[in-house]
């Protein structure tokens, strides 16, 4: 290894020490000092006195001024073109951009201070630097072209792809050849997941540049993921198609046993012509679950019979029952059987809810009348009865008990409620 | 012959200088007997009517060069008389400029001649020599082929596609269509499902099933890089609803293909696509990846669906390899040999079957 040659140490060269002045000439000097005091302030007070500064900055309006200043500011003004508000700027831009440049040669400029923050990662900041370079209105096409490149590649850093892709789709017109506006054209249908237009652009750059791996490979992820994306956009198509043949077949079925279902919140539609167009969506949406928590739903069962969802309620009690499926064969008191057979209920302080003691009644919604059913109907037949109306999805009947005060009294209020 | 006559009569009428008139209603005569039969051979005789043709192409008057090119398309489907042209006038560049020519309104025409020419591996071979020395390549002619829309007077070029088919004929061609370095192979494969042309469906998938021969190629056509598979298959695919587990088994492409999905209708192009499945079966990886792919799903119902019976045969030869057990030891099938007298039944056991 290589040694320079020591430096010799340099010391403080030394002094002779002080001896002691004479006391007369320490006097001297401060005579002195005090005549050089008064000659300076002499000197100060004899010069022509001036105005005050008026653009200095005063205690009011630093922090004003200081925005505007070109070296303090942390964004340049939007009307920066505006010399007497901003001396500062102007004086500054005088330097950096001469009146007298040619609208290319100013582009040329606003392109470098582009790249400069590019470099910097300031990709805001770039994109203005190179927007003005734009608004230069530059003939040359490449110039504009590589500002527009240049441009779409900040937006692109700052995930404005689709901004950035309008770019350099005017940069390609402006200059079909150009490599930089092709690829970033591809990463930005890319990212965007058009990736059919990605394919396209990689086409055109392999034109230019047949043997470049790095875009057949970008070509070839491309066309994997527009296949693959092809394929998403089918099967949801088929499975929504799906969907709506087995939503038909249910509606048909509803429909040819002669049952009505009613929209929760619309009373009895019955105009005849919105009924007649409307039908199909109404019943449709008429079918979605009222009771989103429970999830259930009417369906077709194999032997495309109906299974609905039934509520069963007490309004002795003030509760209900949930039957999450009831199958369309089924009677009435096979389900209060199972319910009602050998367990009681918690609510039933009573006892008096024993299946064999328990009225069945549905309302027919229009006239607010209450109807008894017998227990031992099935459910397809208690739907079809032209007074029936399916209210949201889910069928359901009112439970009271027999020879009851309660009972008694509901049915009375029942009947003075009811329209005739 | 009286004909001999007459024509040599009308040779003065079909110079450029001639009226414009009169050299139509020439020209239009010549073009009624380039379309009957063996006029070829009166042409081969007769010379200096070739020559005429040739230069009435650049007619001024553009009824009269689309009859000389319409001539020369009829002329073309002589073999013996693409010779004679190919040697003596070397019209190849000329017929390659027309094509890449976006403003010719009869690049078409130049297409169907070039397609004519290379039929025979001579004039292949002449063509493509033509092509790599020229100022225009191969890679120009593959390029305005995929570029649709090129040609601004509407020309379609879909007979490019039968003249790559013919070059492939071409070990040379073939190379260049399976350039690893190159975006070419890629480009071409879309062109299998071509809706809009029959001819360009099935140059492709003719000039596909020419470049599967390369078993060396196999792994590649077959691996990410160029996918070759779902592109075959998607022809063959029909609109039979498939058991779920089976459709998610199979490549993307060939999911969820719908009740309107038509398989290609031209039996020519479904043999072709057939034979090249066959191609890729040759070689160990390409059965793997067949099977691996469960193309068997799409060939089952090929088969349910396949009304021609030589058709039908096809499809069962590609099945019983993927359903049969790999032989050992054997790497590519084209090169395994076949003892004398098993090829002799199986000539005979051919014969039978087609009659």
């Amino acid at each position: 290894m290589s040694k320079s040659t020591p430096i010799p140490k340099v010391g403080p060269s030394t002094l002779n020490a002080p001896g002691k002045m004479a006391a007369s000439k320490e006097e001297k000097i401060r005579e002195m000092i005090e005549k050089m005091d008064k000659d300076l302030d002499e000197w100060v007070e004899s010069r022509p006195k001036r105005e005050p500064d008026k653009e200095a900055w005063t205690e009011d309006n630093w922090e004003e001024e200081m925005k505007k200043h070109p070296a303090f500011c942390s964004e340049p003004p939007e009307d920066i073109d505006d010399a007497e508000k901003y001396p500062a700027w102007a004086a500054l831009q005088a330097i950096k951009y001469d009146e007298d440049d040619t609208p290319e040669e100013k582009a040329l400029q606003y392109k470098d201070e582009g790249n400069y923050y590019f470099k910097l990662k300031l990709y805001k900041k770039a994109t203005i630097a190179y927007t003005i370079g734009l608004q230069q209105k530059c003939q040359k096409p490449e110039v504009n072209a590589i500002l527009l490149t240049n441009r779409a590649a900040a937006h692109f850093h700052l995930g404005n792809n689709r901004t950035a892709l309008g770019d350099v789709t005017k940069a390609k017109e402006l200059k079909p050849d150009h490599v930089k506006a092709l690829n970033r054209g591809a990463l930005c249908c890319m990212e965007l997941k058009q990736f059919a237009d990605a394919v396209t652009w990689c086409d055109e750059l392999l034109r230019l540049t047949p043997e470049n791996k790095t875009i057949q490979q970008l070509r070839a992820k491309a066309d994997k993921l527009k296949r693959a994306q092809e394929k998403d956009r089918r099967k949801a198509q088929a499975q929504e198609k799906k969907q709506k043949a087995q939503h038909n077949r249910l509606l048909q079925a509803i429909k040819s046993r002669g049952i009505q279902l009613q929209m929760p919140d619309s009373r009895d539609s019955s105009d005849e012509d919105d009924v007649a167009e409307s039908m199909d969506r109404l019943q449709l949406a008429s079918l979605e679950a009222s009771f989103p928590s429970t999830g259930a739903k009417v369906c077709l069962d194999e032997s495309n019979c109906l299974v609905w969802p039934v509520m069963f309620m007490y309004p002795e009690y003030m509760q209900t029952d949930f039957i999450q499926e009831f199958h369309e064969e089924s009677r009435l008191a096979d389900h209060l059987d199972a319910m009602f057979g050998s367990e009681r209920a918690p609510w039933d302080v009573e006892g008096k809810y024993k299946s064999h003691n328990i009225e069945v009644y549905f309302e027919e919604t229009s006239k607010s009348k209450l109807h008894k059913v017998t227990p031992e109907t099935i459910l397809k037949d208690i739907l079809s009865d032209p007074r029936y109306k399916v209210l949201a999805g889910t069928p359901s009947f009112i439970l009271l008990p027999k020879a009851c005060r309660f009972t008694e009294e509901y049915l009375r209020k029942a009947a003075d409620a009811s329209v005739s | 012959m009286g004909e001999q006559q007459q024509l040599e009569e009308m040779l003065p009428f079909l110079s450029l200088t001639s009226r414009p008139d009169v050299r139509a209603t020439a020209l239009q005569y010549l073009l009624g007997v380039t379309a009957s039969k063996n006029s070829a051979e009166f042409f081969l005789k007769n010379k200096v009517f070739i020559e005429k043709i040739l230069s009435l192409t650049e007619d001024s008057e553009a009824s009269i060069a689309k009859d000389s090119y319409l001539c020369l398309i009829n002329l073309t489907a002589y073999g013996k008389f693409c010779k004679v042209l190919l040697e003596d006038y070397d019209p190849v560049p000329k017929f390659v400029h027309t094509v890449t020519n976006p403003e010719s309104e009869f690049a078409d025409s130049a297409c169907m001649i070039l397609s004519n020419i290379t039929r025979e591996e001579s004039g292949a071979q002449k063509v493509l020599d033509s092509l790599v020395k020229g100022d225009i390549g191969l890679a120009k002619v593959v390029e305005v082929f995929c570029h649709e829309g090129y040609n601004k007077k509407g020309k379609q070029l879909h007979y490019i596609g039968p003249m790559l088919s013919n070059l492939t004929q071409l070990r040379e061609a073939r190379q260049f269509i399976l350039d690893h370095d190159r975006c070419v192979v890629q480009r071409l494969l879309p062109f299998t499902q071509y809706q809009g042309s029959v001819i360009r469906r099935g140059g492709i998938v003719g000039a596909l099933k020419n470049c599967c021969f390369e078993t060396a190629h196999h792994e590649w056509l077959l691996s990410d890089d160029v996918d070759i598979l779902p592109f075959l298959m998607l022809p063959l695919a029909g609109p039979e609803e498939i058991a779920e587990d089976e459709m998610e088994q199979l490549p993307d492409e060939l999911q969820y293909l719908g009740e309107d999905k038509q398989r290609e209708e031209e039996p020519n192009i479904r043999q072709m696509l057939l034979e090249t499945l066959l191609q890729l079966c040759a070689t160990k990886h390409g059965r793997k990846t067949l099977r691996d792919k469960h193309i068997y799903y799409i060939l089952r119902e090929l088969h349910t669906w396949e009304s021609q019976p030589g058709l039908k045969q096809a499809v069962e030869n590609v099945v019983q390899i993927l359903i049969s057990d790999e032989p050992e030891d054997v790497n590519n099938l084209n090169e395994v040999q076949i003892p004398e007298g098993v090829q002799k039944q199986l000539d005979q056991l051919q014969r039978e079957e087609q009659q």
